[in-house]
């Protein structure tokens, strides 16, 4: 999944991220291509009440998200 | 007191030596109380609202720090948030919307008269509320501690050199540095003036000189020819661009002299490739500040409505993203002045953004070079909303460069123009070179003599080119 992230968010930003923990500089647009991603893409249904800006700060915060919205 | 003033100068002069030789606490009290001598010198009579905003964001973090129950946090931040936009609705929007209301009524046969309070709007008030509101959000978040010195809190509110027109500094980024004790090295000075020194470049000989082109066309009341409009509109795209980038450098140059490091503000706007890349490239601070606090919030708050969720997935987020770009950049367009053509440029680049997330895929296909091109277009257009003086100019000006654009015969090109051509090729060539290396200031990483050259041909360009009249920066309306 993280793979899977990276990929997509680098071919959007047309950037390399370095790291999983590297900071995104994510606009808000680019927050909406991401959450449609997961949702789409991943089959993962975000977990809204849990999100606000600190978890597009980088990969890593993402997956933490992921992973909370699919605890039981 | 403009910076590049001779009273900003005597002003300046005073308080960097002070600054150097006083111990940590001292500087803190003197900053205070310089930035206050600062702002009193536009109009003593608005520091009163200075003080009410920082009073009440001071108590209010406090009181939502000092509080384990949740409902007496909510009725902290509810206070805080509702007296600043009610400071800013009375002292910025009153009057407009008081106009506004009673063109409205005459359009229906009524003549009403109300109340107006026919002051200036304060000078940077825009700036300093959305920063207390950060600061207090931020606290109710959790995600920093309340300040408890009130000189501290003060100074992180109405510290001068950003205190009128930005950067928007978080309280996460800007407190902990007033708190901690500073170093101010050669380097920082050094690094300092330069920035200062390319600000000033971009205010006095760039900005200021393509200014009159801009006047000419948006003043002229004859029937608007395509290319005059265009001519108009793009030397307004520096303008506009130069002056508050300029500004902008020049504050955090200042800043950085006195060890304080402001946030960067623009990363060569011009350069974008797309829409959204524009914004994560224009004033930074203020489209990070929406992104964050109007946003974000909005966007979760939709999304969680019942009549959303029922939505199939597409949809949902399409709706969701739709309302929320449109809402928030409204207020992004407002924020800006006092006027519906601000609204407008705000509907505008949500038009544009919202139309760009469906074309994206055939977007990105374009070559760069093109990309980069026609994105200069679209923020021109937004450009045009934005500098009209009304919504006809607006209707008209379009009009004319759809349907009456003709080439210029020898000697009808507006005045001044091959001045302000050659200074913006100048400025799109240095920020190529910025772009390449992905650092603003990639001079300093110049060759001693190289380096050198260039900011002597900087101050000359100032000394020669430079506008003296002292005209005041487009933001500081805002």
């Amino acid at each position: 999944m993280a793979e899977k992230l990276k990929a997509m968010i680098e071919e959007q930003k047309q950037v390399q991220v370095p790291s999983l923990d590297a900071p995104l500089d994510l606009d808000s647009f680019m927050m909406m291509l991401v959450i449609t991603f997961i949702d789409t893409e991943l089959g993962v249904q975000l977990d809204l009440d849990k999100m606000d800006f600190d978890v597009f700060m980088s990969i890593n915060t993402l997956l933490d998200l992921v992973e909370a919205s699919t605890a039981p | 007191m403009l910076f590049h003033s001779l009273q900003f100068l005597a002003f300046f002069l005073i308080v960097y030596p002070l600054y150097l030789v006083l111990p940590h606490r001292w500087q803190n009290r003197m900053l205070f109380v310089a930035s206050w001598v600062f702002y009193g010198a536009w109009d003593w009579r608005y520091l009163f609202l200075l003080a009410l905003s920082t009073i009440i964001d001071y108590a209010a973090a406090l009181g939502i720090e000092g509080s384990a129950d949740p409902k007496r946090r909510r009725v902290w931040l509810a206070m805080s948030i509702g007296s600043q936009t009610t400071l800013l609705c009375i002292f910025k929007y009153y009057d407009f919307f008081a106009e506004s209301f009673q063109v409205l009524m005459a359009r229906f046969g009524l003549t009403v008269h109300p109340f107006f309070l026919r002051t200036a709007v304060p000078i940077g008030i825009s700036f300093y509320t959305f920063q207390t509101m950060s600061y207090v959000l931020d606290v109710y978040r959790g995600k920093l501690p309340a300040a408890k010195n009130f000189v501290d809190f003060g100074l992180y509110v109405s510290y001068f050199p950003h205190l009128i027109a930005g950067p928007i500094m978080r309280g996460t980024s800007l407190l902990p540095q007033i708190l901690e004790i500073r170093t101010v090295t050669w380097a920082k000075v050094y690094r300092g003036a330069y920035i200062f020194l390319w600000g000033l470049f971009l205010k006095v000989v760039i900005a200021d000189n393509v200014a009159p082109i801009v006047e000419s066309v948006f003043r002229s009341t004859a029937p608007y020819d395509g290319f005059h409009v265009l001519m108009g509109v793009y030397a307004f795209a520096f303008q506009i661009y130069c002056d508050f980038a300029g500004y902008s450098y020049m504050a955090i140059g200042l800043s950085l002299a006195m060890g304080i490091v402001l946030v960067e503000n623009f990363r060569r706007p011009y350069y974008s490739r797309n829409i959204s890349d524009f914004w994560r490239r224009w004033h930074i601070s203020l489209s990070s500040w929406f992104r964050d606090y109007i946003f974000s919030p909005l966007y979760v708050h939709v999304q969680n409505k019942p009549q959303v969720r029922r939505l199939p997935l597409k949809w949902r987020h399409g709706v969701a993203f739709a309302f929320t770009l449109f809402a928030t950049d409204f207020l992004l367009g407002m924020w800006h002045g006092v006027g519906w053509n601000y609204g407008l440029f705000g509907l505008y680049h949500a038009l544009v953004i919202w139309i760009y997330y469906y074309t994206k895929n055939l977007w990105d296909r374009i070559n760069p070079v093109v990309q980069t091109v026609l994105t200069f277009h679209i923020a021109c257009g937004g450009w045009l909303i934005f500098r009209a003086t009304s919504l006809n100019q607006i209707v008209e000006m379009f009009r004319s460069l759809l349907v009456n654009f003709h080439l210029p015969t020898a000697g009808s090109a507006p005045a001044g123009i091959w001045l302000a051509a050659v200074l913006a090729a100048i400025l799109l060539v240095i920020e190529i070179l910025q772009n390449r290396a992905n650092d603003n200031m990639m001079v300093l990483k110049w060759p001693r003599p190289i380096k050198y050259a260039f900011m002597t041909l900087l101050a000359c360009m100032i000394l020669i080119y430079g506008n003296t009249g002292e005209r005041p920066f487009i933001y500081f309306q805002f």
